[in-house]
């Protein structure tokens, strides 16, 4: 009896696990407006460095004019900015045993890292305005592949609007390798 | 089962529901919306309006209310009077005086052609919080029109889940969202607003991987703009940075720049984020609308939002506590946001009004 118990719980959880992780691999695809063929892409790949290539050489192989781009180019917001620095000030204020102070102080550097944020994104848009103008780029292009045997995911962002256009999450099948998911991807995105 | 732990889990439970039966009806006490104007000729409308609110919000919730007079009654015991202005750090005392869970005052302007600019401030004494909003509103024509709809942002800021919410988000505009999700599970959010026709903006989403996750969005769940805010109180007058003839330069200039970085980031940071949203908006060639904060749990299943009207550098909307049973928890989430955002804001007192045939 308590067997069957132990099993329905177990059961129970299981179906709970097994929706959760079903609803995180499922395939999402929104296309709002189609990458023109024949525009300039660049195009970001987080995945190992012989995959990168496979990427780019599919993209030139579907006349896409492809710019040399490194994601490192963009620069990222932890190699600028560490909260840990903040929460050193904020003890170096506080008063033993005085949390209020502290917490106020914290609030403090809470506004301040707000802000990074804030003019993280804008000088990230001025930049993307800058690879637009001088590069020629139509198409911001990001795909991971990390995980191709499991989930890939990319998404297109159209540089003269800053407009998200087409985002994916694509389940590798059982036939796939990196690719026919770049392929796949790039189909996707042109809405061929 | 062991019979004998029976009473002891009974008085446990017992126990652990008191404070909630005990409760009881929440108290809301209103002060005064004191006359900014310098014209003596406004200042019946620094208790006509506390007490239409309290009024309205009564008709609308089952709550105690505690007009202007009463909450002056209840202070004299204290040897105190009300008083039509209070600094933050004086909120929790008076909040604990008065035995309110929400203290309600504020400030009104009168603006050209006969507007009213009311100021409100909500604190709520469990979680020392400080709600304010702005309302502006036509004087002679519209005053009912002005206590409803004010009316009707309290209760529904003290509503479970809370919200406020100063306009409709109308689909097609364009937003950037700033959330603790990442990854594939950062484009399920995009593709739930993207299927209901929102435009989303490269903020966060051009990004591999977000340095915000599940602890640093709860940055963004206080928000202070110049017209609206949420935010706890604090009060940095009550921080000891002793000093004396003990301390040498080094100590002196520390305390300096504390004070200095407090000033600016704390103190005026609503002028610093007017400042950062007229940046934004020139950095997208005044093509984002709003910005938005979503913070999620880490299971998913529940979820705050936060909304900044970029152009008008106010914040617009809040909810907080608001949860699905999705088995996509973030389109279900997101379903749910986009519903309400482009929602025409109701108004519970249109259907007595018209049979009352006002």
């Amino acid at each position: 009896m308590k067997l069957i118990r132990y099993i329905s719980v177990a059961l129970v959880f299981n179906g709970v696990f097994v929706m959760l992780s079903c609803s995180s691999k499922q395939p999402v695809r929104v296309l709002r407006q189609k990458v023109a063929a024949g525009s300039g892409v660049a195009v970001l790949v987080d995945g190992p460095n012989n995959i990168k290539n496979v990427v780019l050489s599919r993209f030139m192989g579907s006349n896409f004019k492809v710019v040399a781009f490194n994601a490192a180019d963009l620069y990222a917001m932890k190699d600028v900015f560490d909260i840990r620095d903040f929460k050193k000030v904020s003890h170096t204020v506080a008063r033993e045993g005085d949390g209020r102070s502290l917490a106020s102080m914290e609030r403090t550097f809470d506004n301040v890292y707000k802000l990074h944020v804030y003019n993280f994104e804008i000088n990230k848009a001025e930049t993307l305005r800058e690879i637009r103008r001088n590069w020629n780029v139509n198409y911001l292009v990001l795909l991971e592949l990390k995980d191709w045997e499991e989930v890939s995911w990319g998404r297109a962002i159209n540089l003269d609007t800053f407009e998200l256009i087409w985002v994916e999450n694509y389940p590798a099948r059982y036939n796939d390798d990196p690719v026919t998911i770049v392929d796949h991807f790039i189909r996707s995105m042109t809405g061929r | 089962m062991n019979y004998k732990i029976f009473p002891v889990l009974c008085a446990l439970i017992t126990t652990l529901l008191l404070p909630a039966v005990s409760h009881g009806r929440p108290v809301v006490a209103f002060g005064y919306l004191g006359n900014e104007s310098g014209q003596i000729d406004y200042n019946y409308i620094e208790t006509v309006f506390p007490a239409s609110f309290a009024s309205s919000l009564q008709s609308l919730r089952d709550i105690q209310v505690m007009k202007p007079d009463q909450v002056n009654a209840a202070l004299n015991r204290y040897g105190a009077t009300l008083r039509k202005n209070y600094k933050t750090s004086d909120l929790p005392d008076l909040a604990e005086k008065l035995q309110s869970d929400v203290f309600v005052f504020g400030k009104f302007f009168p603006l050209e052609e006969n507007r009213i600019k009311i100021v409100l401030h909500l604190y709520v004494r469990g979680s020392r919080e400080l709600f304010t909003f702005t309302d502006i509103g036509r004087m002679e024509t519209q005053i009912y029109r002005i206590v409803d709809r004010v009316s009707v942002k309290i209760v529904n800021f003290l509503g479970e889940p809370s919200r406020y919410r100063a306009a409709a988000i109308p689909s097609g505009s364009r937003i950037g969202i700033v959330s603790n999700l990442n990854g594939a599970e950062a484009n399920r959010l995009y593709m739930a607003f993207m299927k209901k026709d929102y435009r989303v903006l490269s903020i966060q989403s051009a990004d591999f991987h977000s340095r915000i996750d599940n602890e640093i969005i709860n940055k963004f769940k206080y928000i202070r703009t110049e017209n609206n805010s949420y935010r706890d109180i604090e009060d940095f007058s009550i921080s000891p940075l002793l000093t004396g003839t003990w301390a040498g330069k080094g100590h002196g200039d520390t305390l300096a720049a504390v004070k200095r970085i407090y000033n600016v980031y704390n103190r005026d940071y609503e002028k610093k984020v007017t400042s950062s949203m007229k940046r934004m908006s020139l950095a997208f060639n005044d093509g984002i609308d709003y910005l938005m904060f979503i913070g999620f749990s880490g299971s998913r299943t529940a979820a705050w939002v936060r909304c900044v009207d970029v152009r008008g550098g106010d914040f617009v909307w809040m909810e907080t506590g608001v949860i699905t049973n999705d088995v996509d928890p973030v389109e279900g989430i997101v379903n749910g946001l986009v519903h309400r955002m482009t929602d025409e804001i109701r108004n519970p007192f249109e259907s007595r009004k018209s049979g009352l045939g006002r």
